[in-house]
């Protein structure tokens, strides 16, 4: 695979874009079904509303989002398989709704609970298909097919039929073979969902490594908070087809307020903070949330050694999950 | 007091003891309700999911019905000259029989969503479904082939057929009568195939699609529903309407239109094969059910 | 040239990937042979009964409706060897399981996706194979001149044949961009139709029936019209490349038109069944 590095040129430019579905609505009553089939009642749905963003070669972007904010419609809009309301897209310089098999050489893409392989053949055909299909080099092909194999522990599965894999093993496979023709940027929409805690890992420090060492620009959607924050730098949480944040993991937690987590364990009550809120008291752990920029740890010290039924302390960064989640919230009133 | 308990777990579906108390006209009428009110709502909600279209996506396929139904009595008309019989049966018989076949193919040609919820894996909901599999198969069949074929294009045609010249009516009331318990039996015995041959395609695991492909031309043949048993040479229409399939097609049909005359022994030929098959449909289901549950999906 | 080279790498890889199923599936590969072969020669045989009964349906001999099925059976079988697999010539189940995503994700155009990925030169030869059969005994027990024109008027007629029957399944298929789920099975019900129907003379309907069934409802263009002309019954070929060619821009055109709709509307619907 060639080394890239980072370039002027953006990997992607979303420019004002909109998307609006249309849905049929059904009252699943007997007495509408006649009138449905002449005037079926519709919907527009807005997946997207004026969107725009830029991401740069070799970024690693995390693009996330509550069910039906507009990430996979992105994604498709992104692949040149819908096309946007309105709005302009470039993908590498090039235009997915015009430039589509030319765009399809250059990016590659996986979408969640969707498989590429062939089912009824063993893995390295659907490689062999892939060779054909996008007309890679057999140098290129070879490499690459070294490097996946390794990189993604593809060896005791390449012989394997698709339809006996495990989903960890093919997902696995489906990332290899989304690889083997030296795609610029990679969209992967959940990768990571249904797999256990190893797989996972593996995943990601192989999507890390890829980022890092090939200069690969990665955007992942999921519903993982704390899978994109290993993984990525940037985020950008979409609410109702528009961008509700935009920018790292850090800045997202002061925009809650919300940068950090004090758990005591006691044996006695929770301790009374004032400039702190209570979250969760149970079985002697007592769990506080408060902005490390407004209060200082000395501080936060000096109050603590009034209690001295306090057997342990520990302050972590909130969990993403909890921010992502309050944000939600709040989004929704 | 003893209740009324009547077994549709899924491992029960096929068997159905029940246990009389004091209450045993109340348990009846109650369990009976809850069984039909369960099917119903299956019914429906299959029916319901046809009609997610306009008229014109759903309606191409019954226009394609509609033109088949058209070749069929136009290439009957040419054979068969108006006014003439042949071996007995006379062009208004035959036209009838075409259109009650076509009207009645759903009925004729069952095809439960067995075949499919088996490779796919989705039998296994029906497991989870507090009424009988069968049952919950057989209520899929109606709603969503039944119901809405018979809606916006059997009743229909049934209705304009006199304006295309062919009589809809049976050759008498004792025919319409016996035509109509014919047509019941080769529903069971549709039913009782299709269990069957999903035993069997179960085992065939990913040649099922195939042996699916092979039923449903041999049956179009041996059913006589596309061509009467009556046009077969060498005798091979005294044949075939001793078989299973012929006793599925050719039967309530030829009844029907009055081009059987030996009611009473189609009828028993249909019931033999009834006994025979449900029997052997049931005890290979059984033994299949593993399998189907496990492999399936 | 660049496209035709396209086109020969894809079938290349389609064949050899149908050769390996075949080696290593070899069991369902084989019922798959069979049962195609099954079905085709039962709806065959029910026509030949017809003829043996009345000695010729339609203003043909028994002999030439030997022939006229055999060229149905060899139809059959050029559909299966270029479209039975992966749902290619089912065209609607693709668009209604709104998988026509994975085709938009590869570099190729759509079209040579579709011409392409049905191919299979093993187990979608059997049918050819009796077809050739078919054919090859009625020409040896009937009067036709064989001749190296008389071969090449018979490929002219199977392609155009065939280019009609899946136009036709094609426009057909279309109804599933706007009806995912209703329309998902049109394409099997069309098929059916072909089935059924296209091994019935048409020769003792009247002109106006005739003309219906072979322009709006196409299935006396697919075997009985053509059998005529290499029967030598008719002189006219040029209505069959015609009639090909009318059927197989109308076909690109609606196709065109739903792949805008898919375009702007996507599918509201996805499921992975019969995808490879």
């Amino acid at each position: 695979m060639q080394n890239m590095v980072h370039q002027d040129i953006p990997a992607l430019v979303i420019d004002n874009v909109s998307k609006i579905y249309v849905q049929w609505q059904r009252s699943g009553k007997i007495k509408d079904i006649v009138k449905n089939l002449f005037s079926p009642e519709r919907k527009e749905i807005k997946a997207l509303d004026r969107l725009s963003f830029k991401v740069s070669s070799g970024e690693f972007l995390a693009y996330a989002g509550a069910n039906g904010a507009g990430k996979s419609t992105t994604i498709k809009i992104l692949s040149g398989i819908l096309q946007p309301t309105s709005g302009n897209i470039s993908v590498l310089g090039m235009f997915p709704g015009k430039d589509r098999i030319k765009l399809m050489e250059n990016i590659g893409v996986l979408f969640g609970q969707r498989t590429e392989l062939w089912w009824d053949h063993p893995v390295i055909t659907s490689y062999e298909w892939k060779k054909s299909v996008w007309n890679i080099p057999q140098n290129i092909f070879d490499e690459n097919l070294a490097m996946v194999t390794e990189l993604l522990d593809l060896s005791d599965i390449l012989k394997t039929f698709a339809r006996e894999l495990s989903l960890g093993q093919r997902m696995r496979a489906d990332l290899g073979m989304l690889l083997l023709h030296n795609p610029r940027i990679i969209f992967l929409d959940e990768p990571t969902l249904g797999l256990d805690v190893l797989a996972k890992k593996k995943m990601i420090n192989f999507l890390k490594k890829l980022n890092k060492e090939k200069g690969i620009t990665i955007i992942v959607t999921s519903h993982d908070m704390d899978d994109l924050e290993e993984m990525a730098e940037r985020i950008i949480l979409l609410s109702k087809g528009q961008i509700a944040f935009d920018g790292n993991f850090e800045e997202l937690r002061k925009v809650q307020n919300n940068s950090s987590r004090l758990i005591i364990t006691s044996s006695g009550e929770a301790p009374v903070l004032d400039e702190m809120e209570l979250i969760i008291s149970e079985e002697g752990k007592h769990s506080y949330k408060f902005d490390k920029e407004k209060i200082k740890i000395n501080e936060i010290f000096k109050k603590l050694s009034q209690y001295p039924e306090i057997i342990d302390i520990e302050i972590i960064k909130a969990p993403i999950e909890d921010i992502i989640a309050d944000l939600y919230n709040s989004w929704k009133k | 007091m003893i209740f009324l308990k009547l077994y549709l777990n899924p491992g029960a579906h096929c068997r159905i003891p029940v246990f009389l108390c004091l209450n045993f006209k109340k348990g009846i009428k109650f369990m009976k309700y809850k069984v039909l009110k369960s099917c119903w709502a299956t019914v429906m909600m299959s029916a319901k999911q046809v009609f997610d279209g306009n008229i014109l996506t759903i309606s191409g396929e019954y226009f394609i019905k509609f033109m088949q139904f058209i070749m069929f009595t136009l290439i009957w008309k040419s054979l068969i000259k108006d006014g003439k019989s042949f071996d007995g049966a006379e062009l208004s018989q035959i036209l009838t029989y075409s259109l009650m076949a076509s009207i009645l193919k759903p009925q004729l040609d069952i095809v439960t969503p067995a075949t499919s919820a088996l490779w796919e894996g989705s039998i296994i909901g029906r497991y989870t479904r507090p009424i009988s599999v069968i049952g919950s198969l057989i209520a899929e069949t109606i709603g969503r082939y039944w119901i809405p074929v018979f809606l916006f294009y059997g009743l229909p045609l049934w209705l304009l057929s006199p304006l295309l010249g062919i009589n809809p009516f049976p050759a008498s009331f004792f025919n319409g009568v016996m035509a109509f318990v014919s047509l019941l039996l080769s529903i069971s015995l549709g039913f009782a195939l299709d269990l069957l041959f999903a035993s069997f395609a179960i085992r065939l695991k990913n040649g099922c699609w195939a042996a699916t492909r092979a039923r449903e031309s041999i049956y179009s043949l041996l059913s006589g529903a596309l061509i009467p048993f009556i046009f077969f040479p060498w005798g091979l229409g005294k044949v075939f309407r001793l078989l299973p399939f012929g006793s599925i097609g050719n039967a309530p049909l030829t009844i029907y239109t009055g081009i059987e005359s030996e009611i009473m022994i189609i009828v028993g030929v249909q019931m033999f094969w009834n006994v025979v098959l449900w029997i052997a449909g049931i005890k290979i289901f059984e033994k299949s059910e593993e399998r189907m549950i496990s492999f399936g999906g | 040239m660049d496209k035709i080279k396209t086109l020969i790498r894809m079938f290349k890889i389609y064949g050899k990937m149908d050769l390996l199923w075949f080696l290593r599936d070899t069991k369902y590969c084989l019922m798959y042979i069979f049962s195609d072969m099954i079905s085709t020669l039962a709806v065959v045989v029910g026509v030949f009964l017809l003829a043996v009964k009345f000695d010729g349906i339609g203003g043909m001999t028994e002999k030439e409706i030997i022939f006229m099925l055999g060229y149905s059976v060899l139809v059959e079988g050029v559909f299966a060897l270029f479209f039975i697999s992966n749902n290619a010539g089912q065209i609607s189940r693709t668009i209604g399981r709104g998988q026509m995503d994975h085709k938009m994700i590869q570099p190729l155009p759509v079209w040579i996706q579709l011409a392409t990925e049905g191919f299979s030169p093993v187990s979608g030869n059997g049918v050819l194979l009796c077809g050739i059969g078919l054919v090859y005994y009625s020409i040896s027990s009937s009067e036709i001149n064989v001749s190296g024109i008389w071969i090449v008027l018979l490929l002219i007629n199977l392609i155009a044949s065939c280019t009609i029957m899946i136009s036709t399944i094609y426009m057909l298929s279309c109804t599933a961009f706007y009806a995912p789920a209703a329309a998902e099975e049109i394409a099997s019900v069309g098929i059916g139709m072909f089935e059924s129907l296209k091994n019935y003379p048409l020769g003792g309907m009247n002109k106006s029936t005739q003309i219906f069934f072979c322009s709006l409802i196409p299935v006396g263009m697919i075997v009985w019209f053509p059998s005529r002309i290499l029967l030598g019954k008719f002189d006219i070929m040029i209505f069959m490349i015609m009639a090909a060619a009318i059927f197989l821009v109308l076909a690109v055109l609606i196709f065109k038109k739903g792949m805008r709709y898919y375009a702007k509307y996507g599918s509201p619907r996805y499921s992975s069944f019969g995808h490879r």
